[in-house]
């Protein structure tokens, strides 16, 4: 018999890793090239398909950089999360240990995957193979090269955590 | 009226003043996490649909707390003073965004586990100025992150140019230097047996491969001043005796083109402590741009003068002169006027940048001044006494 679950998840990263752009893609199927900073919070809703029925996803878009640091009740309850670096900005990647750190210091026990975003764009800054290293050593986590521009593994991405998040 | 209604009554006006700049609603949530209560405008300022919600649970309602029920016990068992959404973005039925605050507390002057007190405040206006705020600095950061980047891809670049340039101008010293002495020597030992086009052919030889050195050494200097190598070995030195020795060097061309030099030397002037190789450099810099620039048949002033504190050396050519836009870039690193780059004139733009560097290397200071059809002079001046920047 199939049954729905409900999971709130998150999007954390740097300012400008194209969170917003990620969900967008996720939840709408579409890519818009303009930058507009998120401030606070928008929650959006997806309902994923699984061998046990179906996984609503509440998908919970942060402001990047410090702008949410502050608001760890922002963090509660959530399930899951996709960390998210800008492949063209190294100090981006930098930051992925820092935002683990304060989604475990409010839940433990959340699983994390991490996402190279904009792997469409061709000047990159970090190899892929520092981010493996990154997330193989330090982070604990899977990781997948992501593009919001062309949809490239953005599906995989959210498939990916609600694996993770029904192993755990 | 008693006390207690006035304060009442004020505490209302309060509310509803505020209310005017941040709407606020409540709502009153139950021990199960159930809505009790609400306000009138709750349901509107929120954007729901006019619908009884009183009995469903509070994460129906709103999705916002969704996850969040442990910590609403925590603060429903007052082990938690509060917990606090803030700009939590909805969208009000017309698709308007709107930015909400929500404030959970227990419920006053009750036991624990009595219940929670839920304020919504619209904080849309404030929220939206705060957005643009952040948009503006966001965008600023990409901006310097994309121009820190560009910097250092051209510093970069910089640095591979220099390895070149130096790399190429060292392996070509040795081979031209060799050119030119060779070519003077055979000119020495054979001028008198050899024919005048055979005499001008090894003079030719002679003056651009000399030509050819000096610009090698501008390239190599060029190299050392990036690199902040450029080195000064002070001695006593004579403007007007290596002036003189300069102009000997650059006879043949005066005498080819005809120009007419005159010179004003200070009698007394005096020594200075410099480097003897960078002035004589210095000075053949601004004589050969002399001599290059005038035309032919024109004049070249050269005036040593002396201050309690400085030495002037003032070069003058009758050429065409420049124009305020030009002296103003004259200095820079691989400048050319236009009416340079259009003439016969050979130039690389590196002789005037060498010389600023050297003279500002002696603390010293180079102008120009000119005039379109009137000439130009350059004047360099040295301290007398030197405390020299290395």
């Amino acid at each position: 018999m199939s049954h729905t679950l409900q999971k709130k998840i998150c999007l954390l990263g740097d300012f400008a890793v194209g969170k917003t752009s990620l969900v967008r893609r996720f939840v709408e199927g579409r890519f818009d090239d303009r930058y507009l900073s998120t401030i606070g919070v928008k929650i959006s809703r997806r309902a994923l398909t699984r061998p046990y029925g179906t996984l609503n996803f509440l998908v919970w878009d942060l402001a990047g950089g410090e702008n949410y640091e502050s608001h760890s009740s922002y963090l509660a309850g959530v399930a899951g999360a996709l960390i998210v670096c800008d492949l063209t900005r190294r100090v981006t990647m930098a930051a992925l240990q820092r935002y683990t750190s304060q989604l475990r210091a409010v839940n433990p026990k959340t699983v994390c995957v991490y996402l190279g975003n904009k792997a469409d764009v061709l000047d990159r800054q970090i190899p892929e193979a520092d981010l493996q290293m990154l997330c193989a050593n330090f982070l604990g986590g899977p990781y997948l090269l992501t593009s919001a521009r062309t949809g490239e593994n953005v599906e995989a991405a959210f498939t990916l955590l609600a694996e993770q998040i029904e192993q755990a | 009226m008693s006390t207690t209604r006035v304060t009442s009554a004020l505490d209302e006006l309060a509310l509803r003043a505020l209310s005017r700049q941040h709407p606020v609603a409540y709502a009153e949530i139950s021990p199960a996490l159930q809505i009790v209560h609400h306000s009138s405008n709750f349901l509107d300022l929120l954007g729901l649909p006019a619908q009884p919600i009183v009995g469903l649970s509070l994460t129906a309602v709103l999705e916002e707390f969704i996850g969040a029920e442990d910590a609403l016990q925590q603060v429903l068992t007052q082990k938690a003073a509060d917990f606090e959404l803030e700009r939590i973005s909805r969208a009000r039925p017309d698709g308007q965004e709107i930015f909400i605050r929500f404030h959970i507390s227990p419920l006053e002057d009750l036991p624990p586990g009595s219940g929670l007190l839920l304020l919504v405040q619209d904080t849309t206006a404030i929220t939206i100025i705060e957005q643009h705020l952040m948009q503006d600095r966001n965008e600023l950061r990409l901006v310097q992150m994309d121009l820190a980047k560009a910097n250092a891809d051209l510093q970069r670049l910089n640095d591979y140019k220099s390895f070149l340039i130096s790399m190429v101008a060292h392996d070509l010293r040795s081979p031209v230097n060799a050119i030119s002495g060779y070519a003077e020597l055979t000119l020495e030992d054979l001028l008198p047996e050899i024919s005048a086009d055979r005499a001008r052919g090894l003079q030719m030889v002679a003056a651009m491969s000399s030509r050819l050195a000096r610009l090698i050494d501008n390239l190599l200097d060029l190299d050392q001043i990036e690199r902040g190598q450029l080195k000064l070995q002070l001695e006593p030195c004579q403007p007007n005796e290596i002036l003189p020795a300069v102009v000997e060097e650059l006879q043949p061309l005066i005498t080819s083109r005809e120009v007419k030099l005159l010179w004003r030397l200070a009698p007394d002037l005096p020594s200075l402590s410099a480097d003897l190789a960078r002035l004589t450099q210095i000075f053949y810099n601004l004589l050969s741009n002399a001599v290059k620039y005038t035309t032919d048949g024109g004049e070249i002033r050269v005036t040593t003068q002396a201050t309690p504190e400085n030495l002037s050396i003032s070069i003058f050519n009758s050429g065409r002169g420049m124009t305020e836009s030009q002296l103003k870039n004259l200095f820079r690193l691989y400048y050319r006027t236009e009416e340079a780059r259009q003439s016969k004139v050979a130039g690389t733009g590196l002789g005037l940048f060498i010389v600023k560097t050297l003279v500002e290397a002696h603390h010293g200071q180079v102008t120009a001044e000119s005039e379109v059809g009137r000439g130009s002079t350059f004047t360099v001046r040295l301290p007398r006494n030197l405390g020299v920047r290395l």
